[in-house]
């Protein structure tokens, strides 16, 4: 009779615990109703005309190069004060693409991004240097795979001016290296390389034109 | 190659067949299986798990599987010390699976934002579905496992665990694979120790931690690798065809004792027959290969 109930608390109390925690997670995904008004430094990614590309050693001999095809955020900029800027850019891991589907769908599972658990990798940008003529070191939260790092992004500002509709529009080229391994994308570490470059090419439209 | 083969397949082999020695101690006359099998399974497999994705606790769900071993260790030794009257022990076995079986599912299907943040109905149906699936396979493999005697339990698990692993590697899931590969080394020495004990090797709770892992992964491959679902279905079912076809041949046959070798080769080939209908499935590769 004893053991009995023993049993059966255990079991109320597994489902309960899992209940709560169903419920809990539930509650703090509710949209925050977070009122933005863009500033005139605003700006909004252009998916289209950005691009975020790496490529990985393979086998040692020769460097393997993909992308993924669907990119979007936002950052501030004001050439007059830099320091000030912001960046924030998430990339669907699902939208990888290496010209091969085999592959693609191998770098989707758990293998590698498992994309299937850990759908965005993000950069959140925690400061921003000046590191020459049109040059900048973009520091940031740079989150794949579930682990979020530092990393840093050499950027270049490669232009600003007035798009066909009038607004703003402002581009940078960034390069940064980063090791899969420290983001516990470990698989195959022999034959794919352990080292990643990134190589992000973003185009942003005042966030009020977008 | 093979650095890969020594941590996947031999330590986890050789660990296992240390302590399943250990507990039956085949160099005694009659010897007669302890609360072992699932700790020495789960030894097995943790050292494995531990050499080949190195020692990292990351928040990756195969990074689960290590801890459901110990967990599956635990239960099992918590099975095999239950003492209760026949029919309370039955009715707490199947409670305890059960719960299990759904706690597990739950922490596996959770890491899965789509469904997690998606419509509480979708998440609770596909809970419960996979869990009592789940139940379903424990449920009657280990029933079978336990009360048969020889090398035929440890080797029917092998054969599903080795079998599931191959299907896993096709369907583009190496990592998984390769563990899986790792539980079939841990379970492979209990084949073997069969021949020494006269009483059946995979006594109350043994199974525990191999029916944990087993289903884990074939979880972990449809709902994160994209193995296809009527393979993972065929997969779940090869060890429970592969036992059940005792008794109900014994029962048409009308023996009651002793397990012709026809029972033998009908389950060997009730389990390649559910491997072969999971592999069939599997899409089929690119003409240019990957």
């Amino acid at each position: 009779m004893f053991t009995r109930s023993i049993i059966v608390k255990t079991i109320l109390t597994l489902c309960a615990a899992s209940s709560a925690v169903f419920c809990l997670s539930k509650s703090e995904l509710a949209p925050a109703a977070a009122a933005f008004a863009p500033g005139e430094n605003d700006y909004t990614v252009d998916a289209v005309h950005s691009s975020v590309n790496f490529r990985v050693k393979h086998m040692g001999v020769s460097y393997s190069y993909g992308r993924f095809n669907s990119i979007s955020g936002s950052l501030t900029f004001d050439e007059k004060a830099p320091e000030k800027g912001s960046i924030l850019i998430e990339v669907k891991a699902e939208s990888i693409d290496t010209n091969s589907e085999g592959r693609d769908k191998h770098l989707k599972s758990p293998d590698f991004f498992n994309v299937k658990q850990f759908p965005t990798i993000t950069f959140k940008s925690t400061s921003v240097k000046k590191a020459g003529e049109k040059m900048y070191e973009v520091t940031g939260d740079f989150t794949l795979h579930g682990v979020t790092k530092p990393v840093t992004f050499k950027a270049e500002h490669v232009g600003s001016g007035k798009g066909r509709d009038g607004g703003r529009l402002c581009g940078f080229d960034a390069l940064a290296r980063i090791k899969r391994s420290d983001f516990d994308m470990k698989y195959s570490l022999s034959a794919l390389g352990d080292e990643v470059d990134l190589h992000i090419g973003i185009e942003a439209v005042q966030a009020d034109k977008k | 190659m093979w650095e890969q083969l020594i941590w996947g397949a031999l330590l986890p082999g050789a660990i296992s067949a240390a302590i399943w020695a250990y507990c039956i101690k085949p160099w005694k006359r009659d010897a007669v299986p302890r609360a072992g099998g699932s700790l020495a399974i789960a030894m097995g497999y943790i050292f494995g798990h531990v050499a080949i994705e190195a020692p990292y606790v990351g928040g990756d769900v195969v990074a689960w599987l290590p801890f459901f071993a110990v967990f599956g260790a635990a239960l099992g030794i918590i099975e095999f010390t239950i003492e209760f009257t026949m029919a309370k022990h039955a009715a707490a076995i199947i409670i305890i699976k059960l719960a299990v079986s759904f706690l597990l599912a739950f922490a596996i299907l959770y890491l899965l934002p789509a469904l997690r943040d998606g419509e509480s109905g979708v998440f609770l149906i596909t809970l419960a579905a996979t869990a009592i699936l789940s139940f379903m396979v424990w449920f009657a493999a280990a029933r079978f496992a336990e009360s048969v005697s020889g090398p035929i339990p440890g080797f029917y698990l092998w054969l599903c665990a080795a079998g599931s692993a191959g299907i896993i590697l096709q369907s583009g899931n190496a990592k998984l694979a390769q563990l899986l590969g790792a539980c079939a080394a841990g379970v492979a020495p209990s084949a073997i120790c069969g021949f020494f004990s006269k009483a059946p090797l995979h006594s109350r709770g043994s199974t525990a931690t191999f029916f944990i892992i087993y289903n884990s992964a074939i979880t972990i491959a449809l709902f994160f690798g994209d193995l296809p679902k009527m393979s993972a279905v065929f997969m779940g079912a090869a060890p429970a065809a592969g036992f059940v076809i005792f008794p109900v041949m014994l029962k048409y046959r009308g023996a009651s004792h002793a397990h012709p070798r026809w029972t033998y080769a009908a389950g060997f080939l009730s389990i390649a027959a559910m491997l072969g209908a999971a592999y069939a499935l599997l899409p089929k590769s690119e003409p240019t290969g990957y």
